[in-house]
């Protein structure tokens, strides 16, 4: 489904993404891990199109989506759930979702509103009230809700997990799975890897810019290299 | 104190009169603040565009004999719409030949960039106009109904232009809260305002609700240089300083970036000048006359934005981070 071939991205004179390759089946969840400053980031904001490459190919099925701008390749079901939540604070949350649904037509959207909040029923009980006044948590859910609402084929997640209590995390990572489990394919970037690595299917291990590792996320669990770098020996 | 009381109806007008031009003109800065976080200072010139495309449309109406022939209703109506739409254009074209490409520069690059522009415009206007009417002071024509006035009681006179200015004034707040609060377009805008990146990842064309904010700002601008022509009567290329700054003034008095703030902003400080100019000397005994009014309106600014410095009605524009 999506099939990136040596990518290099430059921040400036930084080169943060040195050639890396990979892809995603359809129907597949895969993990990209790597400590802080490997280029996970990079490469989700590099697919959805917020990050030109210098270099190398994303395709989606038939579309060479390094040619398009986000808001073309939102269009194409490719949706980027941004680090840090980044919703919108001065919207309330109903308003939030609806700017996730805004490339499509208003006529279709109403299940997917109640999709969402069945998934999150915190979002219903919230509904009215501003996106900077939620906690982290209700904010990771909105952020998610968020991306649900483009009627996603491909779900990019960056660190959903990020600065959330232990309970909440596993709340989030269920969802997730969940998601997945309904058809969407998901490529998710996290820190926990431990975490991640239990709901994925398959991960790629990045080190300042290239992939060092990839292969089944059971295979991975038990590299020595994964282990030592990542899930604490 | 008679005398105060007296014209106290009549100030107020002129205060309210003042204050929706200015807040027309500073939706133009406030909007562009609010999704680029830069100072368009060419507004003002975008603002003169408005109040020379008027006069013209209303010489060449004079000149073919259509001025008296037409309803005058009508010919308000062409002469907002003809400003608003040049207005706009030239706002949009601005952003696309001096903002878009300096985009990624350090802040103070399109600032200069901006300065230059409003000179560029400033003199472009004055060789077009000294070609074609070999001046460039022009004075509106005027239109009978506009010169009336209404009586309310013995005291109290308003003229018609007055209810014009805050007549059209009222009808584009409305229109622009509607277009920002109610419509797609309008939460592209507001989305575009606080976070440009999550909200191309939206799907919303970022550069096109940049542009079509050129376009709203641009030409609420333009309407205020009509009205403005209507109410004064001259104009020339380097009118649009002074009012341009007033309303600039007016968008951080508010607090920049935000729209009711803007309109808020503009009322004060309208209602400040008139007042200051027609008081100033009443109270003082004469010691301090009309010419003192901006002095005092700048007073009263600066002393706002010591206590409140993101304005009346300030927030934190974008948030930044997590």
């Amino acid at each position: 489904m999506l099939r990136v071939e040596g990518l290099h991205v430059y921040y400036g004179a930084i080169h943060a993404l040195k050639g890396i390759s990979f892809s995603v089946a359809e129907g597949e969840l895969v993990t990209l891990l790597g400590a802080n400053g490997a280029g996970k980031t990079t490469a989700l904001k590099t697919i959805s199109g917020l990050l030109r490459p210098r270099a190398g190919t994303v395709a989606l099925e038939e579309h060479a989506l390094e040619e398009l701008g986000p808001h073309e390749i939102v269009r194409l079901g490719v949706v980027h759930v941004p680090e840090g939540r980044k919703i919108f604070p001065r919207f309330t949350v109903l308003e939030n979702l609806k700017a996730g649904a805004y490339a499509r037509r208003a006529s279709s959207i109403r299940e997917d509103f109640d999709f969402v909040f069945t998934l999150f029923p915190r979002l219903k009980e919230r509904a009215r009230q501003m996106g900077g006044t939620l906690s982290g948590g209700e904010q990771q859910m909105l952020a998610i809700g968020r991306g649900l609402m483009a009627k996603p084929k491909l779900l990019l997640l960056d660190e959903p997990s990020m600065g959330l209590a232990p309970l909440l995390v596993e709340q989030i990572f269920a969802t997730i799975r969940a998601i997945n489990q309904q058809g969407v394919t998901i490529l998710l970037v996290e820190q926990n890897a431990a975490m991640a690595l239990s709901i994925s299917e398959r991960g790629y291990v990045l080190e300042t810019g290239t992939v060092i590792l990839e292969g089944k996320a059971s295979d991975l669990v038990t590299s020595d290299r994964v282990r030592q770098a990542y899930l604490g020996g | 104190m008679d005398l105060a009381l007296a014209i106290f109806p009549q100030v107020l007008m002129d205060g309210v009169v003042l204050g929706f031009m200015y807040a027309l003109i500073a939706l133009g800065y406030t909007m562009v603040y609010g999704v680029l976080e830069f100072i368009n200072f060419a507004h003002s010139e975008i603002f003169v565009i408005g109040a020379f495309v008027g006069v013209e449309v209303l010489l060449l109406l004079e000149a073919s004999g259509n001025l008296a022939a037409l309803h005058p209703a009508f010919i308000l109506v062409v002469l907002l719409f003809a400003g608003m739409a040049l207005s706009g254009l030239a706002a949009v074209g601005l952003e696309r030949v001096a903002y878009r490409p300096l985009r990624g520069a350090p802040r103070l690059v399109p600032l200069i960039s901006a300065i230059g522009a409003s000179f560029f415009l400033q003199d472009f206007i004055r060789f077009i106009e000294s070609l074609w009417r070999n001046t460039f002071y022009l004075t509106y024509p005027s239109i009978d109904v506009l010169e009336k006035t209404i009586s309310l009681g013995e005291a109290v006179t308003i003229p018609v232009k007055s209810i014009l200015v805050i007549a059209t004034a009222l009808a584009m707040l409305l229109a622009l809260y509607l277009l920002v609060n109610r419509t797609k377009v309008g939460t592209a805008i507001r989305a575009v305002a606080q976070d440009p990146d999550t909200a191309a990842l939206m799907g919303i064309h970022v550069n096109r609700i940049i542009a079509l904010t050129f376009f709203v700002g641009g030409s609420m601008g333009g309407a205020a240089g009509v009205l403005f022509g209507l109410h004064y009567s001259l104009v020339n290329p380097y009118a649009g300083f002074i009012p341009g700054l007033k309303a600039f003034t007016a968008a951080v008095l508010g607090g920049i970036g935000n729209i009711p703030g803007a309109v808020l902003g503009g009322m004060v400080l309208g209602l400040m000048e008139a007042f200051a100019a027609s008081y100033l000397s009443i109270l003082t005994s004469g010691a301090f006359g009309a010419e003192y009014k901006d002095v005092f309106a700048f007073v009263v600014l600066i002393l706002i934005l010591i206590f409140r410095p993101k304005g009346i009605l300030g927030e934190k524009v974008r948030e930044e981070g997590v």
